[in-house]
């Protein structure tokens, strides 16, 4: 029964559904037309369409939303199960008598967290095990304490499971997946009479007079106002899904902590759980030397693309023959489309050594370096530079180069005296976007950066190896081990969510310069 | 006042400033002038007239080379100021254009000051050896463009701020200030309203005692009001060229007798 009603399935029925509507509904309104096709309101093709379209949009929308709400409703739930007086969650003595309410709080709450988080794994875990056709629902209703056998028999069977498992976790994850599979089954079921609502109610609907026209257009329109918002809506459901882990991160580490502290260090310690003396996490998870690495090699690299691109720019929009334009410009804008990870060979294997070969391994000791990272991540943004300064500079009225050179003035004393200064805020504003990206630039920095997991201070050195966000950030959710009740992988969080907002103001500062520009010659 | 007032017709001078012979423009396979003979003199408004197209402005922008920058446009035949071929090899484009001057249709104060606008083409030619004697060449620039009472208390102020007229005049100004030899203007006043038009020609009228100017104007009442000399154009040929009051009321070529009483255009 419930194996009928999951999504692709339903989603498939839905789809013939509607293209059969479409055909159902043509030829009836041919049938209702009475053999005059003019005495229609709309074409019998716009009353096919409008069955086809309220058969599908409103199922499949409701599916999409289920899908996406299913997962907020059960984690909702599943708070709703655990109660503060759990076993699992009381502090002991000692602690109720030698900490701070507050300090009772945090870690009460922290705890709580690691017991749901425990259970939703604990419940995926069962589901698949179940799944795998490792047991019955009989069998898994018949479980009981024997919990320390049964975490090594889901783990044989290839299922995730966290560390600590109780009796109180095993029943609340059960519940919880009874829930999980009756929301899993609803949904489908319910877009599925959606479908065959909308299929019915619209062929009824058509006869002489009814406007599928306008409908139609309506149903278009209201698909496009979904299409435009579907990416905002994404941004915001990332934006959501690195708050609330750097929330709690910063909760527990301290914002100042992390955001001042100048040492990266990650020492495995468990959420909740500090491991040093006096409380405190023996992982050291600053931010400055990250943020360091990062604006140290965006700096290289903008210093290398804004002077090649400017005058990459410069040169095609003010002195380039036609014919050279025509050529050099697209070729600019194909290295454009160079895959990061090829300019990151192209650093690792080439410019590495040929830097290291030049400076001497004293100051060079690796052939990963800030200057090979930015170096070339300059190469990589020279286009970038060039094409949007090609753009504002093109946007200088042609006046403004008349008058100039009317008084007698020079093409470069026309570049540098009336078109820099007339273009220099959109040039800046290109610049600041091209900072932006060199910031969340990921994988040059991966291969030609350096790739220590501990730093501590800023390295001054421009041939010595850094650091970076990004680097850590691939570093530690590709790595092996860690779970997400690590402290340092909730700092992996962390560190998206600051670097999200610097690019983001990075970015908006552009938008107002490139906007107040615009209004200069408008 | 009378539109087609044609008084003070004296021509200031007799000496030919700016000389063209056999002139021919062509853009990429469009022969755009077409054999074109004219005499500019010193100290005297010679007015451009003919209907849109006619090639009129085009051959303005022979007079400095600003063709150049026009990468399809090629001028061939002998274009001489004082006596020297403007289109040898060996003149410097540069020098020419500080000596002919020129004011646009569109007013195009660059994005700068007042101050920095007008001290532009001093600034390039070195003209000034110290900022006083820089301030003394703003001031009389913009005095001689009528403007100066209007923008001496906010030089500082961006030229791109002013009205249109106030910007032409700027414009104006900016030409005058590398004191050109000739000053050309193309449709100056296209973009003003009539008030702001009445003083760019009174102010061409000033112009002349110094300079020669050659405006090219839709307007035959302005070619009336501010020339002493008149050509007219039609199809990329120069079709008749002689005194103001001479081609407006006795043409000698029926065309030209069409156009200023209405008939083509």
């Amino acid at each position: 029964m419930s194996a009928i009603f999951n999504v692709p399935t339903v989603l498939l029925i839905v789809t013939v559904l509607a293209v059969a509507g479409y055909f159902l509904g043509r030829s009836r309104a041919i049938a209702a037309s009475g053999g005059d096709r003019r005495s229609l309101h709309s074409l019998p093709k716009q009353h096919g369409w409008h069955v086809a379209l309220a058969t599908f949009i409103p199922s499949v929308l409701l599916l999409l939303v289920w899908v996406f709400l299913s997962g907020l409703v059960s984690n909702i739930y599943v708070g709703s199960l655990v109660s503060d007086d759990l076993p699992d969650l009381r502090l002991t003595a000692e602690q109720r008598e030698t900490l701070t309410e507050e300090e009772q709080a945090i870690r009460l709450d922290s705890s709580r967290r690691l017991f749901i988080s425990g259970a939703q794994t604990l419940a995926t875990a069962i589901e698949g095990y179940v799944r795998n056709g490792s047991a019955t629902e009989a069998q898994v209703e018949a479980w009981r304490a024997d919990l320390a056998p049964l975490r090594e028999r889901l783990r044989a069977d290839g299922q995730v499971v966290s560390t600590t498992v109780s009796q109180g976790m095993l029943n609340v994850a059960r519940d919880l997946r009874t829930f999980r599979n009756r929301m899993a089954v609803a949904g489908p079921l319910i877009a599925l009479g959606l479908a065959v609502g909308g299929f019915a109610l619209s062929l009824m609907a058509i006869n002489r007079d009814f406007r599928a026209r306008i409908s139609v257009e309506r149903w278009i329109r209201g698909f496009l106002v979904f299409a435009s918002t579907m990416a905002i809506l994404t941004t915001v459901a990332i934006l959501a899904s690195i708050t609330l882990p750097s929330l709690t991160f910063f909760r527990e580490y301290g914002f100042f902590n992390f955001l001042f502290g100048l040492e990266w260090a990650p020492a495995g310690d468990t959420v909740g759980a500090p491991e040093g003396p006096n409380g405190e996490y023996e992982s050291a998870l600053g931010f400055l030397p990250l943020i360091w690495g990062t604006l140290y090699i965006a700096f290289v690299a903008l210093l290398v693309a804004v002077p090649l691109g400017l005058f990459a720019a410069i040169y095609l929009s003010e002195f380039a023959s036609p014919r050279v334009r025509s050529l050099v410009k697209p070729a600019l804008e194909i290295l454009a489309g160079v895959p990061t990870i090829v300019y990151g060979i192209f650093a690792l294997v080439t410019i590495g050594p040929f830097l290291q070969a030049v400076v001497g391994s004293t100051i060079m000791p690796n052939t990963v370096s800030v200057m090979t990272a930015g170096v070339v991540m300059g190469m990589m943004l020279v286009p970038f530079v060039s094409s949007l300064s090609d753009d504002v500079i093109n946007a200088v009225p042609q006046a403004m180069r008349d008058g100039s050179l009317g008084l007698g003035a020079t093409p470069s004393e026309t570049v540098t005296k009336v078109i820099l200064p007339a273009a220099l805020p959109g040039i800046v504003g290109a610049i600041v976007l091209a900072a932006s990206r060199a910031i969340g630039e990921t994988m040059i920095v991966v291969l030609a950066a350096g790739a220590l997991s501990n730093v501590t201070g800023l390295e001054a050195n421009p041939f010595g190896a850094v650091v970076t966000v990004t680097t850590r950030i691939v570093a530690v959710l590709t790595g092996e081990g860690s779970g997400f009740d690590s402290i340092d992988v909730l700092a992996i969080f962390a560190l998206a969510f600051t670097l999200f907002f610097i690019t983001l103001g990075l970015n908006l500062l552009a938008q107002r310069i490139v906007a107040k520009y615009r209004e200069q010659y408008e | 006042m009378n539109d087609m007032q044609l008084t003070e017709r004296t021509v200031g001078s007799t000496e030919i400033k700016i000389s063209a012979r056999g002139c021919q423009v062509y853009y990429g396979s469009t022969h755009a002038i077409k054999d074109v003979d004219v005499d500019i003199n010193d100290k005297t408004v010679t007015a451009f007239i003919g209907p849109s197209g006619c090639g009129k402005s085009t051959f303005l922008r022979c007079l400095n080379r600003m063709n150049d920058t026009i990468d399809v446009a090629r001028v061939e035949g002998d274009i001489r100021l004082d006596g020297e071929d403007i289109y040898d090899p060996k003149v410097d484009v540069v020098q020419l254009r500080a000596k002919v001057g020129m004011v646009f249709q569109k007013p195009n104060p660059f994005p700068k000051s007042i101050y920095d606008n007008v001290a532009y083409g001093p600034r390039i030619h070195g003209l000034a050896s110290n900022k006083a004697e820089l301030d003394g060449i703003v001031e009389s620039s913009l005095k001689r463009a009528a403007i100066w009472n209007e923008v001496k208390d906010r030089l500082d102020a961006p030229g791109t701020g002013l009205s249109g007229g106030q910007q032409q005049r700027l414009c104006i100004a900016r030409a005058v200030a590398t004191s050109p030899e000739v000053l050309l203007m193309d449709e100056p006043c296209s973009a003003l309203d009539p008030i702001a038009t009445a003083q760019v020609e009174e102010l061409i009228d000033e112009l002349r005692e110094n300079f020669s100017v050659v405006i090219v104007t839709h307007s035959m009442q302005q070619a009336a009001r501010v020339s002493q000399k008149t050509a007219f154009f039609h199809l990329g040929n120069l079709v008749e060229f002689g005194d103001t009051g001479q081609i407006f009321t006795n043409p000698k070529d029926p065309r030209t007798e069409s156009y200023i009483t209405g008939r083509i255009g």
